[in-house]
């Protein structure tokens, strides 16, 4: 019955936070680069409802604003690293030989580095900014995703039906999409899901040593950063979007969670 | 006799790593002549299955093809191409398998998994392939086939699924059926009627079909010939009738004493042949079976007897029924 309610409040949490990244314009009560050095590290108020920063600056319009570019990073960064990472996992694992090898060899290797140092090791490379923080993250992801789906995909390519399908003269890769990715999506969704959360917070992580969003975009990552820089003028900003980070990343793994145990066939219903 | 749709020609299979390589499949000689059903019969491990899956080019991949030939009409399957291979299958040739609950995915509507073949080989579009995927269910027995189309297997029983297999792998009316032990799982009943169609089918189409089976009631009640394998070898080859009447050799022998009748004495044993199978890493020198063989000669552990022609249909590898001298061998 408690699952219940966390799930019912996570999706809640999650269609608020959609609504809020689609519709930010609309609903930013201040610009959130609008500077006013008349209201600085301000408490919360009726004009501003988590306070101020150190620029003057709305906190809640930040953190709306902050949200977006958040969760931009933080769903196509695990969406792109499925995409590669399935299909490097699945083709390794129906076509076998050499080429599996080399993938899982070099699965390995990315597998005995930190996602976290992964990121930073990209971001080192390619230099900070969003798009390279994306392509980061993505990359750290990847290697769970080809392990994920080259694991599930031997199993289903042992089954007769596969090789069925095989005897009927289907092709290699239409019978990779109609036969095996669909058997094999259930974990894989849930993956997805609980990756999203992760790499929010890794978007956080590498925004908050500076590698990540530059200033004056706001993202919740660097709000947090230049908040703990003035925690003693303004508590609020780094608290505040300490919070959204965390009620984030907690629904989303509410959510992979309470989808796990839907697509779990061994599980009976209750 | 009608011409050969499928020649099996000292067909060699081997596992593993060049070096360290086991035949499992040690010179096969299989001939299927086109409209006839030809049984391959043999214990578990003695190379019927993957002599089928060699023939499908659709071996697993630690398996490979070491020497021979598998010629279907005038192809030779082991050198052909993947696309090759592609237009071949399910549409000239196709096999249905031991499982009728594993053989189809189990999260697409079966007259989905039927209409793909029709759509690839035979071009049709949508609408099409559904009208003639429901006429393939109706002509395998599926009751009220405009409804069954849409179900996804686990909505049926073992044996409808065991027709819904047939009805995909005849829906593009291929020359050429295999069977490997499409009734072991299913129960005596519905193996009977599944027989049935497929001998219905034989007929109909003017199909070839090798069906590969352990159950010498199967080989009975819809073979024409039969091939008795052992150890990656054939060791008889007959017509139905010739085999049962006038069996030879002393593996098949033992393999019919074996099976089980419904006149035999209650409390009685059933005879067996004592020993197992050989391991392919440990494959006995000569005649792989002389090692459990009653009728043991000296020339057995030493040379390799081939098939001979011994009357009309019958062809069987055995020292012990060679007319050939022991001296001259």
């Amino acid at each position: 019955m408690l699952d219940r309610i966390f799930v019912t409040f996570s999706v809640c949490f999650l269609v608020l936070l959609a609504v809020v990244v689609v519709f930010g314009d609309f609903i930013q009560p201040h610009d959130p680069l609008l500077q006013n050095f008349a209201v600085r590290d301000q408490g919360p108020s009726s004009t501003y409802w988590l306070g101020t920063d150190d620029f003057g600056r709305d906190v809640f319009s930040r953190i709306l604003e902050g949200s977006r570019l958040s969760m931009t990073v933080g769903l196509v960064s695990p969406l792109i690293a499925a995409i590669i990472g399935i299909t490097m996992g699945t083709s390794a694992a129906y076509f076998g030989g050499w080429p599996e090898r080399i993938v899982t060899r070099l699965t390995d290797m990315m597998m005995s580095f930190d996602p976290l140092l992964l990121g930073v090791l990209v971001v080192a490379l390619l230099g900070p900014g969003i798009l390279n923080l994306s392509i980061a993250i993505s990359f750290a992801l990847i290697p769970s995703f080809i392990r994920l789906s080259r694991a599930s995909a031997l199993a289903v390519r042992q089954e007769a039906y596969v090789d069925a399908a095989i005897a009927m003269g289907r092709p290699s890769y239409s019978t990779i999409v109609r036969h095996v990715l669909p058997n094999i999506s259930g974990p894989l969704v849930v993956m997805t899901t609980l990756w999203i959360g992760t790499a929010i917070r890794l978007e956080a992580t590498l925004s908050f040593i500076g590698l990540g969003a530059q200033p004056p975009a706001p993202s919740w990552g660097n709000i947090v950063r230049y908040g703990v820089q003035n925690i003693f003028g303004s508590p609020l900003p780094a608290l505040f979007a300490g919070l959204a980070i965390t009620l984030t990343v907690l629904s989303f793994n509410i959510l992979g969670d309470a989808l796990r145990d839907r697509l779990d066939p061994d599980r009976t219903v209750r | 006799m009608s011409e050969p749709i499928l020649t099996i020609r000292d067909l060699k299979v081997a596992f593993g790593p060049e070096k360290v390589s086991m035949e499992a499949l040690r010179g096969v000689d299989i001939t299927v002549r086109r409209g006839e059903c030809l049984g391959v019969v043999g214990e578990s491990g003695s190379g019927k299955s993957l002599t089928a899956l060699a023939a499908m080019r659709l071996l697993p991949s630690a398996a490979r093809i070491t020497g021979g030939s598998v010629l279907f009409k005038d192809q030779d399957m082991t050198s052909l191409s993947r696309k090759g291979l592609e237009q071949l299958r399910g549409n000239e040739m196709s096999m249905i398998f031991q499982e009728p609950m594993t053989a189809l995915n189990p999260v697409m509507r079966v007259g989905d998994q039927i209409a793909a073949p029709l759509r690839k080989h035979k071009g049709l579009s949508a609408k099409a392939a559904r009208a003639r995927t429901i006429e393939q269910l109706d002509s395998v027995g599926i009751p009220d086939p405009h409804r069954r189309i849409d179900n996804f297997p686990h909505e049926m029983s073992g044996g409808m699924r065991q027709r819904v297999m047939i009805a995909m792998a005849l829906a593009c009316e291929p020359k050429l059926l295999i069977a490997d032990e499409p009734t072991t799982a299913l129960d005596v009943t519905i193996q009977a009627q599944i027989l049935d169609l497929l001998r219905a089918k034989q007929k109909e189409m003017d199909l070839a079909i090798i069906i590969i089976t352990h159950d010498f009631g199967v080989v009975a009640e819809i073979a024409d010939r039969v091939n008795v394998m052992y150890g990656g070898r054939v060791v008889e080859e007959a017509g139905v009738g010739a085999l049962f009447d006038h069996t030879l050799h002393p593996y098949s022998i033992g393999l019919l004493n074996a099976t089980p009748t419904i006149e035999m004495e209650q409390q009685r044993r059933l005879p067996a042949i004592g020993g197992a199978v050989p391991h392919i890493s440990e494959m006995p020198s000569g005649c792989a079976f002389h090692p459990r063989c009653p009728e043991r000669r000296p020339t057995c552990d030493r040379l390799v007897p081939n098939l001979e022609t011994v009357a009309l249909d019958q062809r069987v590898a055995c020292w012990a029924r060679s007319t050939a001298d022991e001296q001259v061998a």
